[in-house]
């Protein structure tokens, strides 16, 4: 059996709830590094059709294509709940607006061209808006995507976010199932570049299967060669979503997210290299059991600083960090690299 | 197939071997985990296809670790490991590397590719711990695929807890990772399971580094010093418990030590019924006999390899005398019974009258013992806890084992001479097949009252065929023929015109002033003459097969061309080839002779040039 039909079979057993379609899946506004400057940003997770790759399987550690809708949402509902997400930056002069579906924003079937145009045109007038960055699987970053975005979109900086995961092409496939190669995400890379559109890589610290020292130097080696082709790295690190092949895996016992030190080994290996490069990671779920997590007394305390780095991209925030558990992590670095198909779980 | 693997000594599934490699390694071991990636160690880890992202490079890391290393260390190829519940994903081409010499290990995948190797690593075996069936199931997976004379490595999944059972199980490799991380988490290893270092009142042990500190200084420390020493702790107490248990292998009782040392945990305990039910699997490797005591201390003997198969052998192969008076008596705590002050009592009471009844000893665990089989292992061997209740399994196990006997061989009268469960249980079987059984016993079996009437029963009921004191003897050695051999081993061995010499226990069976066969009194088997050897040939059973030369000696493992598979370790076996006949004693399995590239397979007592 193939990992994708393994992936899918667990997809089929979930039950997808009926939502509105007029409502967003999720809101929320926060700050981001950009260009230089600490930011407000809005974040709004439409509901569509969903990811058309999740639906024939997907990546195995992908939940969010149980946010979309059961039955496509029409240009009006799209349209609505973009109105409805501007709400919540009511209180902002100026803001940024990352814009996600559960797949691809660039996808017609998601987002279908008159809710794209109407939505990029309604961000183009509001002159609180600095910024729009738009997430999409690489198939769908085209000249005439680029051409009907840039269209709407003339005074506001564009962005497109590509979940990249990893440049290691044995990885993303055998890991992770994304459906793409290094290769089809630098043709889409170069595309948005050539058309002037800035480009930001997503990266997945620990897929399943890989020890806690291959997802390290997997990222290291990663930041490195998409940091040619994209100056704004945001590295992800994997937790265990509900419905998820991983969730499969964690709940036997044969899957650990990430240790957060290996984020904080990350980042300083890797700003230092490329000082240049935005470098940023949000360790959603630290601490929790199916997040990143070091030890209970010092996640919270090693979460804040990863989220201060990726505010200030000083290097500083990420220093002082000591705990007890450090040690422990640095035997699992060389043990579980020995465990032969059995992660290291404490 | 290997040149680097050898294993020399066998208890059920556990064996004693040694990894042949720069420095000889004696297994089961416990590997440093770490030294894995150590360029000097012995056995080293060529790493992962997901570090080296393609085939070709992998390929050329195990060549330059080939050549740096040289041929007598061994690698672990490269591997693309994934976890138990992933589908298989492994590219062909990776489990095509290999490397055409020198010692190597693989990482097995179940439903995988099967390659030769000298060490096979079981994939993902630490998601297992606590997981009896899962991890059974795997073990068994893994050894049905793969050759007898490789190495099985367990990785992520030792504690000197559980190293008995792994042992036990089949493991020869074990490593230190869940020692290390439990003292990275202030946990405090012992055999009789895990403490946290902060509920400790005293150190419970008195290895080097628990003599050297106190409880107080080690919980003063700081972390790093404190993981240290419990690391060195955590370790020492595997290594301990790994000697120990090899020389349990050596003496011939790790099944009494598992027996006892797996109801630390739930899941051990559950490993050691499961491993029970797959028979065969222990079965093959448990040695037919030994000089040792073989102890029944808990209900789990019931099912041990030992006692199942006495049990079965005494359904499928034994042949009764002809007599037409059965005597069943209850067993004694001295063994051979024959010598006990009870059946001494049994046999005065019966005087001119025991030669016209079969006797039949009921026992736990061991079920039924003909009184022909008295001496052979375990009928003399065992010892059981003696409380004087039997439980409902063994009461169970006992009756069942009757009832097959009584309903194949059928007697004009049938006696017994017993008390308490054993008169219960022959009750039982009386009822359920319909026979009418005397009961002699008016209380204690051993009393003056009960053993007249016995006396004066058998007075009564004792008519009909009688065996002589000569043909009693021919009809033990001819039994004990029949369970070594199979059935119809007995006819060529001890024919009816057989002489029997020597004093009980020592018989020798003599065909026409040449002799065949002697019984040896500390197993109750026999060995077989050359002689013997050549009568058996046509039987067809305990033959092995080797190529046209003359042994001597021994024979090696790689000299056999194939030997009978239900050959044991510990068997009288039939050396044939082109140009001489044999007889020696089994040092290994069947199976194990005809597959293995290494090891004794037969120490030989007799060959004959043809």
């Amino acid at each position: 059996m193939s990992l994708n039909t393994t992936v899918l079979e667990i997809r089929q057993r979930q039950r997808i709830k009926p939502t509105p379609l007029d409502t967003p899946s999720a809101v929320w506004t926060g700050k981001d590094h950009v260009d230089g400057n600490v930011e407000n940003t809005l974040t709004m997770i439409f509901r569509t059709s969903g990811c058309w790759w999740g639906r024939v399987g997907g990546c195995t550690m992908c939940g969010y294509v149980y946010d979309s809708a059961h039955t496509s949402p029409s240009v009006d509902d799209l349209v609505s709940q973009f109105q409805k997400a501007m709400d919540k930056a009511s209180r902002f002069d100026r803001f940024m607006v990352k814009i996600f579906t559960s797949g691809s924003f660039l996808d017609e079937r998601e987002v279908p061209e008159d809710a794209l145009s109407k939505i990029l045109s309604l961000l183009e007038k509001d002159d609180r808006i600095f910024k729009v960055v738009v997430e999409s699987r690489p198939e769908f970053l085209t000249e005439a995507s680029m051409d009907l975005c840039l269209a709407h979109l003339k005074d506001t900086l564009f962005e497109v976010a590509i979940g990249l995961e990893t440049s290691s092409d044995l990885i993303r496939k055998h890991s992770i199932n994304k459906g793409f190669t290094f290769r089809d995400y630098v043709r889409a890379a170069k595309v948005a570049k050539a058309n002037g559109v800035a480009v930001k890589t997503y990266l997945m610290l620990k897929p399943p299967f890989i020890s806690e020292q291959q997802a390290l130097e997997d990222m290291v080696v990663s930041v490195r060669e998409a940091s040619v082709y994209s100056n704004v790295i945001s590295i992800n690190l994997c937790n265990v979503q509900k419905g998820t092949f991983i969730e499969h895996l964690w709940e036997r016992g044969e899957y650990r997210s990430p240790w957060l030190w290996s984020i904080v080994e990350i980042l300083k290996r890797t700003k230092r290299e490329l000082p240049n490069v935005i470098i940023t990671s949000d360790p959603v779920g630290a601490g929790a059991k199916r997040g990143p997590r070091n030890c209970k007394e010092c996640s919270g305390r090693v979460a804040d600083a990863i989220r201060a780095f990726s505010l200030s991209q000083d290097l500083h925030d990420l220093e002082g960090l000591e705990c007890d558990c450090r040690h422990m992590w640095e035997k699992v670095l060389v043990l579980d690299d020995l465990s032969f198909g059995s992660p290291i779980l404490e | 197939m290997t040149r680097y693997f050898e294993v020399y000594q066998r208890d059920g599934a556990a064996r004693k071997g040694r990894l042949l490699l720069d420095r000889t390694i004696e297994t089961p071991c416990i590997l440093k985990t770490e030294t894995l990636k150590d360029h000097n160690g012995h056995i080293m880890d060529a790493g992962s296809l997901w570090e080296m992202s393609n085939v070709e490079k992998a390929g050329k890391r195990l060549q330059q670790l080939r050549s740096e290393l040289g041929e007598d260390r061994l690698i672990i190829l490269p591997h693309m490991c994934l976890v138990p519940e992933a589908p298989d994903i492994v590219p062909e081409t990776l489990e095509m590397l290999g490397s055409n010499t020198g010692a190597i290990g693989r990482v097995y995948r179940k439903g995988g590719a099967i390659k030769a190797a000298d060490m096979y690593i079981l994939e993902g075996a630490g998601v297992f711990e606590n997981n009896a069936k899962a991890l059974m199931e795997r073990v068994l997976d893994l050894k049905e695929s793969t050759a007898d004379d490789a190495a099985l490595y367990l990785p992520n999944i030792c504690l000197p807890e559980n190293l008995a059972m792994l042992v036990y199980m089949g493991a020869d490799v074990l490593d230190t990772t869940k020692a290390t991380l439990a003292a990275y988490k202030d946990i405090y290893l012992t055999h009789a399971g895990s403490f946290y270092l902060g509920s400790l009142s005293e150190l419970p042990c008195r290895c080097s580094v628990c003599v050297s500190v106190t409880l107080l200084e080690l919980k003063k420390m700081d972390r790093i010093s404190r993981a240290q020493l419990l690391e060195q702790h955590n370790i020492n107490v595997m290594e301990a418990e790994l000697a120990l248990v090899r020389e349990k292998i050596s003496s011939g009782n790790l099944r009494e030590y598992v027996d006892a040392q797996c109801r630390i945990r739930p899941w051990l305990t559950a490993l050691l019924r499961l491993l029970d039910r797959e028979y065969l699997y222990l079965e093959k490797g448990t040695p037919i006999a030994r000089n040792t005591e073989m102890l029944a201390n808990s209900g789990d003997s019931l099912t041990r390899p030992e006692v199942v198969r006495f049990a079965r052998r005494v359904q499928e192969r034994y042949i009764p005398p002809e007599l037409d008076v059965l005597l069943l008596l209850p067993c004694s705590a001295k063994k051979p019974y024959s010598i006990s002050q009870s059946h001494q009592k049994f046999s005065l009471a019966l005087g001119k009258y025991r030669k016209f009844v079969h006797e039949v000893i009921i026992t736990s665990p061991l079920g039924i013992v003909p009184r022909e089989l008295e001496l052979t292992y375990p009928a003399a061997h065992y010892d059981i806890a003696v409380t004087g209740n039997w439980d409902a399994e063994e009461t169970k196990w006992v009756s069942g084992c009757l009832e097959d006997y009584l309903s194949k061989h059928k007697y004009n009268a049938i006696l017994a001479h017993v008390d308490g469960a054993y008169r219960k249980i022959c009750e039982m079987v009386a009822n359920r097949l319909g026979l009418e059984i005397h009961f002699t016993s008016t209380g204690s079996v051993t009393s003056y009252e009960s053993l007249r009437n016995l006396s004066k029963t058998a007075g009564e009921l004792c008519i009909g065929r009688k065996l002589s004191e000569t043909k009693r003897k021919a009809a033990m050695l001819k039994a004990i023929a029949d369970y070594q051999f199979g059935k119809g081993a007995g006819k060529i061995l001890v024919p009816d015109n057989s002489e029997i010499r020597g004093p009980f226990p020592r018989y020798q069976a003599f065909c026409e002033n040449t002799q065949i066969v002697t019984l040896i009194p500390q197993y109750g088997t026999l060995a077989v003459t050359i002689e013997g050897a050549e009568m058996m040939v046509s039987h067809n059973s305990h033959i092995v097969r080797i190529d046209d030369f003359i042994p001597k000696g021994s024979i090696l493992a790689p000299g056999v061309l194939e030997a009978d598979p239900a050959i044991r370790q510990g068997d009288e076996v039939f050396v044939v080839g082109d140009r001489a006949i044999g007889v020696g004693r089994a040092r290994m399995s069947g199976k194990e002779m005809s597959v293995s590239t290494k090891g004794q397979a037969v120490d030989l007592r007799h060959v004959k040039v043809k």
